[in-house]
């Protein structure tokens, strides 16, 4: 944990995008959609969580992997990569503290909707999905700037343009019963095959 | 060949080189300095890589950033080299050979002849990639050669270097001093002493020293002792600890000493000059 | 350069995480174009899906420079490379060139497919081609470029500061989609700063380089096109030029280096000053100085001044335009007044257009302008003025791209103060003069001007209340009927005359005179607008004028027909009276679909009344509560509330269809009311339309029972 501590705070003022996106950015976009509206408008405010939420979750697990594919003398990195430091592992505790900070969103939310825990749920599986997207294809690549680019590209294709397709993790409506997470399970499936697939990846990157 | 008038180069508040006066001519030297001692500097400000060093630096009595021959006559191997690793070694020699403007019909031969100095023909269709760090650096040399260099500044060359790779280095040069300023920075005093005519000493962006090896040993003449660690008290006067060594089970220090001693000096080398100047034994 | 140029090349090629990912790109590009092909046949359409994809491509372009370029530096190359002459230089050049290599595949590819698209629809018609062409080179070879340069760019001036670069590389593609929209209006909406959001969106226009964004649901007029005014291609240059000069800044030294960064600086400032003066451009977004919402906001903002019936004074005679459409719209005007002794003269002229002076023969005078208006003071005997002005409205543009003035808006000086935006019917107001005036028009533009005025070479005059000009994808389809030759629902003559045949008889049922601007409508000038005239404005689907109609749609003779009758019928404002009028135009044309369940049985009179006194009663229960009032109220009040709103809604649906059923069709007096319903609409009555629809069933119910 010491490791991933430094790792985070070598980020500098990149380590505070997302907490600047989740507790300033989209806040403020959520007061004013509903000032908009005139009213209650979850539905709109949804689909903004949903917009900028996810596509963050990714930040700060791509920019510390960056130094284990990118930095020069990675391969020191490398010494103590099996046990409990494993890269996989390191994700899913960067999407666990990521997730910290969003139920601190959602604490502000209650103040402001009625029922926002479906809404919740549905916004964490897909931040889950979108750390396994960007952990495996940064080892599929090699490369964090692609995955980069295919995460923010994947959330502004199917949050702007291409709502209903199947092939998006985001949902579209008022977030007011079960049916709305009929996506999630899925996502999450997908999320752990792209881990499980990731950490295939991760084992053999040195092996040859 | 080479003229440094008062040259002097600062990093924001820190002076890196301090009023350096040099003259270089066609023979080998060696640039001895411990780490932060300005030798890097220096060889980038001779180079030409700094916009604006305080001092002149001349090649052929024309300013260096005026000259139209100084970049064609000069080779340069920098203390970090490297090159693309999805080249070939021969196409990345075709590809120095294009930056550095050496005609087409004269490219093949000169890469065969750069590429036999430093012994690396065999691999010459290999990927950058596949060849080992030593290698690498003999292709340093490779490069800093190709299309008849006149002036040849070597940073750190043989570092990294395994001994024999540094024998053949020593070697290199040898081969290549016919004719040519050679400047190799190094702190491997050994290196300076198999390959330089002459020495110059930089301590804290001055230069000390600029001469002769067997000047520069002679500034230890009757200075260097070694005694039994007990009696490495009696030393009078500054003195400093060259090295601890231990020879038939016995610990003996070897000593630099400003003054007299009342043991028997022994045969200063390189090294002890070079050490004597640093701590201002001489 | 050869040799470096394919050295350069090799490198790209051999590295795995390069040669890779552009294979699957051009990939992925083969198999979106069979997307695009297989869903979207519409070259519209294809055109919108293909641009939609361009950023993404242009990231990943960025991606591919910076890595390649980099190398340079993580291989610590670049050191003695600077000892050779040039070298860093001709390293940079080959790199460039290898990149323009790379970028020049997928450009042609998207090229080739825009062009097969064009001739599988066979669409004939050249000015398309050529929009699609120029939509091409900017959207799919400048912005590559651009990718190219941006990354190259990142790569001599960061180095291996590789976060910065991926921040960066982020924030310039989410700029360049409507992903920041909803940030951008933060500061408006929450803090009323205009000003924050306007700068927020300079910078973000600034760093556009694909102007149709992802997320854009806006339609585009055929008659405009994509966005490719010049001030695109003066950005596209500056995208180019800028990290150019930025990457040659790495390459020299000394006196060069300094003139390179000064090269630089100078073309930041002239893209800056070039950009402010970009003048008329298409803004289709959520800001509020766009298409749709600028003139809404600005006039919601004003204070309410009505000039509806406002006498002028005085009338023009004569107007002399001498117009030069550039990037915006350029005048001078000069107008022939017929009374000159007022003390003063109140002009309309869009509040847009920056007015420079106004003049007579002896010199300029004095005016004062005040939003829409200008008021001058005595003019000294003195019959003519010279206006001279430029601007640009967000709506009715006027640019190199296309013109779409139309003669009802205030783009020159009408005389008196009239409105310009209806707040209570959401739409601009057609500010038709009421007396011809004689017109002598001539305009200097790159396109071909159509007007209703006679002439040609875009010079024009005749007489006329107003001055129409419509320029860019546009053309005479037919004898003078003028559209985007681009849509499927071009306007045909037949359509017209039946159109005009439909309303005769329609007048003569309903016993009423036509109205003089009707008579003969198919003799006139028939100019189809674009469809997004109708998108902030509920008044402009049909515009009649003295010598020329506009009509953003015209699919048959009778929709054309009750077009132009809406355009005479004027509603009150709320939701409930324009369901009844649309009711009342059904029956009137004969719409109405007697297989739905409500042509079963007859209405049920009393059963209506019912219903009618019901929503009297919640109508007016519910008339006092306002926001403070209802957010004052408890949970079961504010349910109580909200049912009846609901059943207030339903019920109005539900009356309006049986009134509208009974009155227009069971009832024997449906002609009676036919015209007792025709001139309360016309008449804008301030009359409930419920107690009128009352008053008669009762009337008829007790005729029935006597």
């Amino acid at each position: 944990m010491r490791r991933l501590y430094l790792e985070l705070k070598n980020q500098r003022l990149y380590f505070f995008v997302p907490p600047i996106i989740l507790f300033i950015l989209v806040p403020l976009t959520v007061l004013a959609t509903i000032k908009n509206g005139g009213g209650d408008n979850f539905p709109e405010c949804a689909t903004i969580s949903q917009l900028f939420i996810p596509g963050f979750a990714a930040w700060w697990p791509l920019f510390v992997l960056k130094e284990y594919l990118n930095s020069p003398g990675k391969e020191l990195l490398f010494v103590h990569k099996y046990g409990r430091d494993s890269l996989v592992f390191k994700m899913i505790i960067l999407w666990a503290f990521y997730v910290l900070f969003v139920v601190i969103v959602f604490i502000y939310f209650i103040f402001l909707f009625d029922f926002v825990w479906f809404l919740f749920i549905a916004i964490i599986i897909q931040s889950l999905f979108m750390v396994a997207l960007g952990y495996f294809l940064a080892l599929l690549f090699q490369n964090t700037f692609i995955p980069l680019i295919i995460n923010f590209a994947y959330s502004s294709i199917f949050m702007l343009a291409l709502f209903y397709s199947p092939l998006s993790i985001f949902e579209i409506g008022s977030f007011n019963s079960v049916s709305s997470l009929s996506k999630s399970p899925v996502v999450a499936i997908i999320a752990f095959i792209l881990f499980y697939g990731g950490y295939q990846i991760e084992k053999h990157l040195y092996n040859d | 060949m080479i003229a440094v008038k008062n040259l002097s180069k600062s990093f924001k508040k820190k002076a890196a080189l301090n009023s350096v006066n040099l003259q270089l001519d066609a023979k080998v030297y060696g640039l001895l300095g411990a780490n932060g001692a300005g030798k890097t500097t220096l060889i980038r400000c001779i180079a030409g890589l700094y916009a604006s060093p305080q001092g002149e630096i001349l090649y052929r009595n024309e300013p260096i950033h005026k000259s139209k021959s100084f970049h064609q006559d000069l080779g340069y191997l920098p203390q970090a080299f490297g090159m693309f690793q999805e080249l070939t070694l021969y196409e990345m020699m075709e590809y120095i050979c294009s930056l550095k403007g050496i005609a087409k019909r004269k490219c093949a031969n000169e890469i065969a002849k750069a590429l036999t100095s430093v012994n690396l023909e065999d691999r010459a269709k290999d990927r950058i990639k596949t060849l080992s760090g030593g290698m690498v650096r003999r292709v340093g040399i490779a490069q800093a050669i190709l299309g008849n260099t006149k002036v040849m500044l070597l940073d750190e060359p043989t570092a990294g270097l395994d001994p024999s790779e540094r024998a053949r280095f020593k070697n290199t040069v040898s081969e290549l001093k016919k004719d040519r300023l050679i400047l190799i920075s190094t702190h491997i005093v050994e290196d300076v002493d198999a390959c330089c005519h002459s020495v110059i000493v930089i301590d804290g962006g001055s230069v000390l020293f600029n001469g002769s090896c067997e000047e520069l040993r002679n500034i230890a003449k009757n200075k260097v002792y070694q005694i039994n660690e007990k009696d490495a008290d009696s030393i009078v006067g500054e003195k400093y600890i060259l090295k601890v060594c231990e020879i038939e089970g016995k610990i003996y220090h070897r000593i630099l000493a400003k003054e007299n001693q009342d043991y028997p000096s022994e045969k200063p080398s390189l090294e002890d000059g070079y050490m004597c100047l640093v701590k201002r034994l001489a | 350069m050869r040799k470096l140029y394919k050295a350069s090349l090799s490198v790209f090629l051999r590295s795995k995480n390069l040669s890779l990912p552009y294979l699957v790109l051009l990939a992925l590009i083969v198999a979106y174009f069979g997307f695009c092909f297989n869903n979207y046949l519409h070259y519209f359409s294809v055109a919108i899906w293909l641009v939609r994809s361009c950023i993404f491509l242009v990231a990943f372009f960025i991606y591919c420079s910076y890595e390649l370029a980099v190398r340079m530096y993580d291989n610590n190359m670049v050191e003695y490379l600077k000892t050779y002459q040039q070298g860093l230089l001709k390293a940079y050049a080959a790199i460039i060139l290898c990149l323009l290599t790379i970028i020049a595949l997928p450009s042609i590819m998207f090229f080739a497919f825009i062009l097969f698209m064009y001739y599988y629809n066979d669409v004939q018609y050249l000015p398309f081609l050529i929009h699609l062409m120029k939509l091409s080179i900017l959207y799919f070879g400048l912005s590559f470029l651009i990718g190219i340069m941006l990354g190259t760019a990142m790569a001599a001036k960061l180095k291996t500061k590789r976060l910065a670069v991926y921040s960066l590389t982020v924030i310039f593609m989410l700029l360049n989609t409507t992903f920041t929209d909803v940030l951008f209006r933060v500061p408006y909406l929450l803090f009323n700063s205009y000003q924050t959001e306007r700068m927020l969106y300079y910078f973000k226009d600034f760093l556009t380089v694909v102007p149709y964004q992802l997320g854009n649901n806006f339609i585009i007029d055929p008659i405009y096109g994509f966005p490719t005014e010049p001030i695109r291609w003066i950005l596209a240059v500056f995208w180019i030029l800028f990290p150019l000069t930025l990457i040659l800044t790495e390459c020299f030294d000394r006196k060069t280096k300094k003139a390179m960064l000064v090269t630089s600086y100078l073309i930041v400032l002239l893209g800056v000053g070039l950009f402010s003066n970009r003048g008329s451009t298409l803004l289709m977004d959520m800001r509020v100085d766009s298409y749709p919402y600028a003139d809404p906001h600005y006039y919601q903002d004003r204070p309410g001044e009505d000039y509806s019936g406002n006498e002028a004074g005085f009338m023009i005679e004569e107007y002399k335009m001498d117009l030069t459409i550039s990037n915006e719209l350029h005048a001078e005007v000069e107008v022939t007044i017929d009374n000159h002794d007022l003390d003063s003269y109140d002009f309309t002229l869009y509040h847009g257009y920056i007015l420079k002076s106004v003049r007579t023969e002896d010199g300029e005078i004095p005016f004062a302008r005040l939003g829409d208006y200008i008021r001058i003071g005595s003019l000294n005997g003195a019959d003519r003025l010279i206006f001279k002005y430029y601007g640009k409205s967000p709506k009715y543009y006027a640019n190199r791209q296309a013109i779409a003035l139309p003669g009802y808006f205030a783009y020159y000086p009408k005389p008196g103060r009239t409105n310009i935006w209806d707040l209570d019917r959401y739409g601009y107001v057609i500010n038709t003069s009421p007396n011809e005036s004689k017109y002598s028009v001539h305009v200097r533009s790159n396109l071909k001007v159509f007007c209703n005025l006679a002439g040609s070479g875009n010079s024009f005059h005749g007489k006329s209340d107003g001055v129409t000009l419509l320029a860019g994808m546009y053309d005479e389809v037919a004898k003078n009927i003028y559209a985007e030759p681009m849509r499927s629902d071009l306007p045909k003559r037949e359509y017209i005359r039946e159109a005009e045949e439909i309303l005769t008889n329609l007048f003569k049922r309903l016993d009423r005179p036509e109205p003089e601007l009707f008579s003969r409508i198919s003799e006139k000038k028939f100019f189809q607008a674009p469809q997004n005239f109708g998108l902030n404005s509920n008044t402009e689907d049909i515009v009649i004028m003295s010598d020329h109609i506009t009509a953003i749609s015209c699919n048959n003779g009778p929709q054309l027909a009750e077009s132009i009758m809406e355009s005479i019928i004027k509603p009150q404002a709320d939701s409930l009276c324009m369901s009844h009028y649309r009711q009342y135009l059904k029956y009137l044309f004969n719409r109405q679909d007697e297989t739905d369940p409500l042509f079963q049985n007859a209405v049920d009179l009393n059963l209506l009344l019912k219903e009618i006194d019901e929503m009297q009663f919640l109508a007016a229960k519910n008339s006092n509560v306002d926001r403070e009032t209802y957010l004052n109220m408890n949970e079961q009040e504010k349910k109580a509330h909200s049912d009846d709103e609901k059943r207030l809604s339903n019920l109005g649906q539900i009356v309006s269809e049986k009134a509208a059923k009974y009155l227009f069709y069971e009832s024997p007096r449906q002609e009676e009311n036919l015209r007792i319903f025709f001139d309360y609409f016309t008449a804008e009555s301030e009359a409930d339309y419920l107690e009128l629809v009352e008053r008669i069933v009762k009337e008829e119910l007790g005729d029935d029972r006597s």
